[in-house]
């Protein structure tokens, strides 16, 4: 589901609710963005270790309570002529207590690797159009 | 330093002797020196009065200064005044437009106690900072002087981004101090060569010091095969020496690590001394070609999973096996698991209340200790070690514990009265540690499985603590404890140094 198919249904909903109750109508739910997809980051591996957003959608990767070791999030591979490419990456490692949120306004199909742990850390994020 | 004004003052000799005009010689000088005169570039922090107030914005001005090419023969170091800084200070080799490089970061005092990176509050790129400093994919990298603590990862981590290394070479990390950091103290992986040298640990959740995941000329090295090649044709070696480490998880641990050689440094008081291991963790398996030599390894008898310990655990285990979860054996000196060619040699080794040195394999061809059965020990050498200082200290159980897997291993020349592990007695002492050398074995060759024995493990009896996997596998842990051996009431004293052990509080052992 994209976000600009929901927004509008969310916004009508809202009109709607507002002018039964016969108060002001604003739309206030229209510019709430979507929940993100949460990637678990642990010892050894992303969790889930592949995602499909819509265009627009953003994936939080939070790190594990558990995890003993450091790890990253790296994009290895993202679709051609991607913008800035380097902030899809953390500049850090860590352990634990971590997050790491990034917005994919482009579609296409997003490698992740741990650099720490490369073989055994990969995952996906595909971002449909 | 030293060919620098050597050469430039043997022209002069030179000179004067040939009877050159003075003007020839002073020339002569004056060209050497501008060829081979070190340039440096401060970067001086301090938390008041300063360019810099933070350690990050030193490091950052140093590296954007070494970015621009006619800066490039000028030695960048950051120096940094006494004070406390709460921050994570991360070198990022992969900027563009920064270059590290050969940085030094130096404390001004020599006592790093006076520089202090506080990971308490500290805040980072994910949230709290994670490491005192970080450095990625950056050559030749010195850190001096500087006490990092309370940091929710390390305290000084170096590596490189990519598995093929080469981008973190010959780091130096000197008179350093790691205390309290939720993992390591000082870390570096995949990188070739480096140094560790005159630095503290104390109360890291697993060790405070680690060599990761040293890498191999190729890629897709691997130990298997009739003639495997070297890991690297030429070692680049690592180098731990005059460290104290104590009141760790483990003094050292170094997960597929290589080329790596700790001498004349001490392990106390830790739940396990020097601990070379192999895991499917990391890449390049297994662990070996390393040396331990002239190293004081006591009194590891820390039993951290008591709810007295002044420091926590990270690990939740290292595997399963038959439904027990596998720690590491607390209450021992030195352990090579699944270890290759290491040389433990002239080791002051005493105290420790289970086992003085173990060598054993994980049981990766029958159990899920080690995917391809990686973490075989084999052709390591147990030399010239001094156990149980003459018997005024023993070790408890014994002082070697070998589990008869894998070959190649030989144990020679160790003191007089040193004891070792029958296991059930089914196996003749001889040919569970024969003498050295023996003839090299080939890792497919051998096996990481031994039932005979009875010291690896007793499948009728998996939780029995004589065995390594028994023991390691003591359900709760901190009953791994129950059959320590306490040869003598009290520990003689050794030099300066005190024990360290966690009192159990009521219940919490549940002995059988």
């Amino acid at each position: 589901m994209s976000v600009r198919r929901r927004v509008p249904k969310l916004a009508a909903a809202c009109l709607a609710a507002a002018c039964l109750a016969g108060v002001a109508a604003t739309p206030a739910g229209a510019g709430k963005a979507a929940k993100p997809q949460v990637i678990t980051v642990a010892d050894f591996y992303f969790g889930p270790n592949a995602v499909t957003i819509p265009k627009g959608g953003t994936v939080k990767w939070v790190w594990a309570s558990t995890n003993t070791e450091s790890h990253d999030v790296h994009l290895k591979k993202g679709p051609k002529g991607l913008k800035q490419k380097g902030t899809y990456s953390t500049k850090t490692t860590a352990v634990t207590n971590a997050t790491f949120k990034h917005a994919f306004p482009t579609p296409g199909t997003y490698n992740f690797i741990c650099t720490i742990h490369p073989t055994k850390m990969k995952m996906t994020v595909t971002v449909k159009k | 330093m030293k060919r620098r004004f050597a050469v430039p003052a043997m022209v002069v000799f030179l000179c004067a002797c040939l009877g050159a005009a003075p003007g020839a010689a002073q020339a002569a000088k004056g060209k050497g020196q501008k060829q081979t005169q070190p340039k440096n570039k401060v970067f001086l922090v301090c938390r008041h009065g300063c360019k810099f107030h933070t350690v990050q914005r030193g490091v950052d001005a140093a590296g954007s200064f070494k970015h621009k090419p006619k800066n490039a023969a000028v030695q960048a170091i950051v120096k940094v005044k006494p004070g406390k800084y709460v921050e994570g200070v991360v070198l990022d080799g992969r900027l563009r437009k920064k270059e590290f490089d050969g940085l030094k970061i130096v404390g001004m005092k020599e006592n790093p106690r006076k520089q202090i990176l506080e990971g308490k509050n500290a805040k980072g790129e994910l949230g709290p900072a994670q490491n005192g400093i970080e450095a990625v994919d950056v050559n030749g990298v010195t850190i001096r002087n500087l006490w990092a603590r309370n940091y929710e990862s390390n305290g000084f981590f170096v590596h490189a981004s990519v598995q093929a290394g080469q981008e973190c070479d010959g780091f130096k990390m000197e008179n350093l101090l790691a205390s309290d950091n939720r993992s390591y103290g000082l870390f570096a992986k995949g990188c070739l060569g480096g140094k560790m040298l005159h630095s503290s640990g104390w109360h890291q959740g697993d060790s405070a010091f680690y060599i990761g995941e040293t890498p191999c000329d190729s890629v897709t090295w691997t130990n298997h095969g009739e003639a495997p090649p070297p890991c690297q044709a030429k070692p680049k070696w690592t180098v731990l020496r005059d460290d104290d480490s104590y009141e760790n998880v483990l003094g050292y641990s170094g997960t597929n690590s290589k080329y790596v050689k700790i001498v004349e440094s001490n392990f106390f008081n830790n739940g396990a001394g020097i601990v070379p291991n192999t895991l499917d963790s990391e890449g390049f398996e297994p662990n070996g070609w390393n040396y331990f030599e002239h190293n004081n390894v006591f009194w590891n008898n820390y039993n951290y999973f008591l709810a007295g310990t002044s420091f926590k655990t990270v690990s939740a285990g290292l595997g399963e096996l038959s439904g027990l979860t596998i720690n590491y054996p607390t209450g021992t000196g030195i352990i090579l698991y699944g270890g290759a060619n290491n040389i433990v040699r002239q080791n002051n080794v005493f105290g420790n209340y289970k086992w003085g040195i173990a060598a054993f394999s994980g049981p990766g061809e029958s159990f899920v200790a080690n995917e391809g059965n990686d973490a075989k020990s084999i052709n390591n050498q147990i030399v010239e070690n001094t156990m149980g200082r003459g018997g005024a200290d023993p070790n408890g159980e014994y002082d070697f514990l070998g589990d008869a897997t894998g070959g190649g291993n030989c144990w020679g020349a160790n003191s007089a009265g040193s004891t070792f592990d029958p296991g059930i007695g089914a196996v003749p002492l001889g040919q569970i540690y024969p003498g050295c050398p023996q003839p090299p074995a080939v890792a497919d060759q051998v096996r990481s499985l031994n039932l005979a024995a009875g010291i690896q493990v007793i499948l009728t009896d998996t939780g029995n603590p004589k065995t390594i996997l028994g023991y390691a596998g003591q359900s709760p842990p901190q009953n791994q404890q129950c059959s320590w051996v306490r040869p003598v009431a009290a520990h003689p004293p050794f030099e300066d140094f005190t024990p360290a052990e966690v009192a159990p509080q009521p219940g919490e052992l549940t002995c059988p």
